[in-house]
């Protein structure tokens, strides 16, 4: 007769073994995916055949084949057809990341992949996606782009200050502290652009430097438009301010001697 | 025994085949072995200090790490270009490349470092740069353009030296023309000192004039005469207000009417360098580099235009003594030109070139990475400085004592605007133009209706181009974020896509609205 302890014990172990097992398998790393990771290279043949053959649900098969569509060399405009057509079907009627994803990417086929571009269908696209998917990753990358055809509109119908109050606007709708940054950066651009009083791009300079996401070499540029700005604006004790972190925290950029004087011309 | 041209032939072929066979094996060998790891890296520099100057620093590194082997690959510049895109095309190309940021296929041949060059280098251990970051040690941070590739957002060039460009002249012909071995400290000065090599060489009826140049070496001369006496232009066309602006930006400017060559500081710059033509030897827009180079060393100029990377080898073919100047920049004092001054002059960015990459598809990153790393060391840049008497490209890091007379003078005012090199076919029609600038029956007024009638079309297309080719980076790139996107775990993923540049979006559409607007100067 078997001892009942022991086969309990045993059913213990077992299922501990299998818990561990279960427990390590997560934990392994998850091995990168072939299909992304070639398209990632610029393979998109590869990428390609990876999503035709991978076991992978039908709708992130079909959106990573546009996707590989719209890399895949030469790029013929029914190719981009093709894509786009399945964008338009999983924007409507896909779920999780593929039906905002998709949505982003017919308001960039509009934008960028057409042979003759169409901004008002991918202002249209991504108005749509702000709308329906405002706090996604891809509503929050659409906010810019939408702000780049707010503010450089294919006719010019309506004043450039008209279009810097219309980018301004979509600030609203940024969550991401990333957006914030680069409306603000849009705007202030946009604003040297069009030759408009410089001081209206402080603010905007001021805000995408206090998110602190800029890269290095865009904040060195803003810290000294900062000052720049500041000094044209009569406020000294601030340029001053953004001249000394400029050169606190650029030792090497190339810009030092100008700005020590300007500096002393404080 | 009478042996047939067949039988030559095929014994040459068979040779040849022999010799293939045996490098191919050879090769085969090396790959093959277990004990250590081979990299390979190519470069097109081939003036002889500059090749021992690898050689050296490579011997010192597999000594340092005896299992790594680094093959040098010293190809020809002008076959270099095809040379390695058939490599790469081929799956062949070396673990190590120097490339340039406007060749093709950056992102598909080579990898970026953003991540590498974030650590700091272990090689600078004991140095006044241990800790530091690979970055931070470089004298540009990696800022320049084949280091950070603008347009990808990415570090992908590691640079390893920099250049400037000199007058060098013969200090004993010079000495014997006008009593002093010393340049001269400002313009006034050299033009009176070109005058009396003129005088001295009709009094003596010699084969003599004041400076060689050529086609090689002009187009330097006129960046730098421009872009300096244009300071006072550049800090008005600021309008970003970056202390800093792009040629690209300056394309544009010039399409909206805010400057041209009528401009008074680009004028007085024309001026300058008409005089300068004068003083040349003559024809020199039509001379290859190295026929001003035996000009000089023959004695039949006194001075030389020169590139700092060219003048590395003076020293071994000189028989006279030797000095290099900066080319001394009408100042404030000037009695002509100083109210357009606004000096003391930087001479342009200080930026490091050379750019070194790392094949995509490389079997040996990580070997990669670390010879790049001692390479670029405070150890490997003074062998290489000292070696190659060029100048280099790291913090703290004193050239050679040659090199010294080239380094580059930093604390100036330097706008990294040339006006000349504005954008592509811009730029190579405007060097066309110099030969009416010094040519004797055309000239300054000559040069400004020339340029005047043909500038404007040529930087539309330029623009136009720049457009277009936003246009595919930023399809491009758009899937590569999204596919780098998916292709990260979703508890991994990042809350921002990493496309292109803003900034490089953003002049899609402010070159397009420039071309578009009915009047460029009110876009």
């Amino acid at each position: 007769m078997r001892d009942p302890g022991r086969r309990l014990a045993r059913g213990a172990a077992m299922v501990a073994g299998v818990l561990l097992g279960v427990a390590a398998l997560r934990a392994a790393p998850a091995a990168p995916d072939p299909a992304w990771t070639a398209l990632a290279r610029l393979r998109a043949d590869d990428a390609l055949r990876e999503f035709a053959r991978g076991n992978r649900p039908e709708e992130e098969r079909d959106f990573g084949t546009a996707v590989a569509l719209l890399a895949r060399q030469p790029i013929a405009p029914e190719q981009v057809a093709a894509a786009r057509t399945v964008f338009a079907r999983l924007a409507d009627h896909g779920s999780g990341e593929v039906a905002p994803a998709s949505r982003y990417f017919l308001g960039r086929i509009a934008q960028h992949h057409l042979e003759v571009a169409d901004p008002a269908e991918a202002a249209r696209q991504y108005r749509r996606l702000i709308a329906e998917h405002p706090d996604s990753i891809w509503a929050q990358t659409a906010l810019t782009r939408l702000a780049l055809l707010e503010l450089y509109p294919a006719t010019a119908a309506g004043s450039p200050a008209a279009a810097v109050a219309a980018a301004e606007a979509l600030l609203d709708h940024a969550k991401l502290p990333a957006a914030r940054s680069e409306i603000h950066l849009v705007v202030a651009d946009a604003i040297f652009f069009y030759r408009l009083p410089a001081a209206q791009a402080l603010p905007h300079l001021l805000a995408a430097e206090k998110i602190g996401l800029l890269d290095a070499p865009t904040r060195a540029d803003t810290l000294i438009q900062i000052a720049e700005v500041s000094v044209l604006a009569g406020d000294r004790a601030r340029a001053r301010r953004y001249y000394e972190a400029y050169l606190a925290d650029f030792p090497l950029d190339q810009r030092r001697f100008m700005v020590r004087q300007k500096l002393a011309g404080l | 025994m009478k042996i047939s041209r067949q039988t030559i032939g095929f014994a040459l072929l068979g040779v040849a085949y022999l010799i293939a066979a045996f490098l191919v094996f050879r090769h085969s060998a090396e790959e093959a072995r277990t004990d250590r790891v081979t990299i390979r890296f190519s470069q097109w520099q081939l003036e002889g200090t500059v090749r021992k100057a690898f050689d050296a620093i490579i011997a010192r590194y597999e000594q340092l790490n005896p299992r790594v082997h680094v093959v040098h690959l010293a190809v020809p510049d002008t076959v270099y270009l095809p040379w390695i895109q058939t490599q790469m095309v081929g799956g062949t190309g070396p673990d190590i490349a120097e490339y340039v940021w406007i060749w093709p296929d950056i992102a598909r041949r080579f990898q970026p470092l953003d991540e590498d060059v974030m650590k700091p280098n272990p090689y600078n251990q004991g140095t006044p740069l241990e800790g530091v970051p690979w970055r931070d040690t470089n004298i540009d941070g990696f800022s320049n353009d084949d280091s950070y590739i603008k347009a990808l957002s990415h570090y992908y060039g590691i640079t390893v030296t920099s250049h400037v460009n000199r007058i060098v002249y013969n200090r004993e012909l010079i000495r014997k023309i006008t009593g002093s071995p010393e340049p001269p400290r400002t313009y006034r000065e050299f033009v009176a000192l070109c005058a009396r090599i003129q005088a001295y060489a009709k009094a003596h009826d010699l084969n003599l004039v004041p400076l060689g140049a050529s086609q090689d070496t002009y187009p330097f001369l006129t960046y730098m005469v421009m872009g300096t006496m244009g300071s006072g232009l550049s800090e008005r066309l600021d309008v970003r207000h970056r202390l800093q602006i792009y040629q690209d930006q300056l394309a544009s400017q010039y399409l909206r009417g805010e400057w041209n060559f009528e401009t008074p500081e680009l004028e007085a710059g024309l001026e300058v360098l008409e005089h300068l033509g004068s003083v040349a030897t003559p024809g020199f827009v039509q001379r290859r580099r190295h026929t001003a180079l035996a000009d000089f060393v023959a004695q039949r100029t006194a001075m030389v235009a020169m590139p700092s990377w060219e003048a590395s080898s003076l020293p071994l073919i000189c028989s006279f003594d030797i000095g290099a100047f900066p080319f001394p920049y009408p100042l404030q004092d000037d009695p002509v030109y100083g109210h357009l001054a606004r000096g003391p002059y930087g001479e342009g960015p200080r930026t490091s070139v050379m750019g070194l990459y790392v094949n995509r598809t490389t079997k040996h990153r990580a070997e990669a990475i670390d010879f790049l790393q001692f390479l670029t060391s405070v150890e490997g840049a003074r062998i290489f400085t000292n070696v190659s008497n060029w100048q280099p490209a790291t913090v703290g890091v004193k050239p050679s004592g040659f090199a010294a007379q080239f380094t580059q003078e930093t604390e100036g005012w330097a706008w990294a605007a040339s006006y000349i090199g504005i954008t592509i076919d811009a730029e190579q029609f405007l060097r066309t133009r110099f030969s009416t600038l010094w040519n004797a029956n055309g000239g300054l007024k000559a040069f400004q209706a020339e340029v005047k009638a043909g500038l404007e079309s040529r930087i539309r297309d330029d623009l136009r181009r720049e457009v277009i080719s936003g246009v595919h980076n930023l399809q491009r790139e758009d899937n590569i974020a999204v596919a780098s996107y998916f292709a990260t775990p979703p508890d991994r993923r990042p809350r921002k896509l990493e496309l292109a540049t803003l900034s490089n979006e953003i002049k899609v559409y402010q070159f397009g609205r420039l071309l578009a607007a009915p009047d460029p100067r009110h876009p």
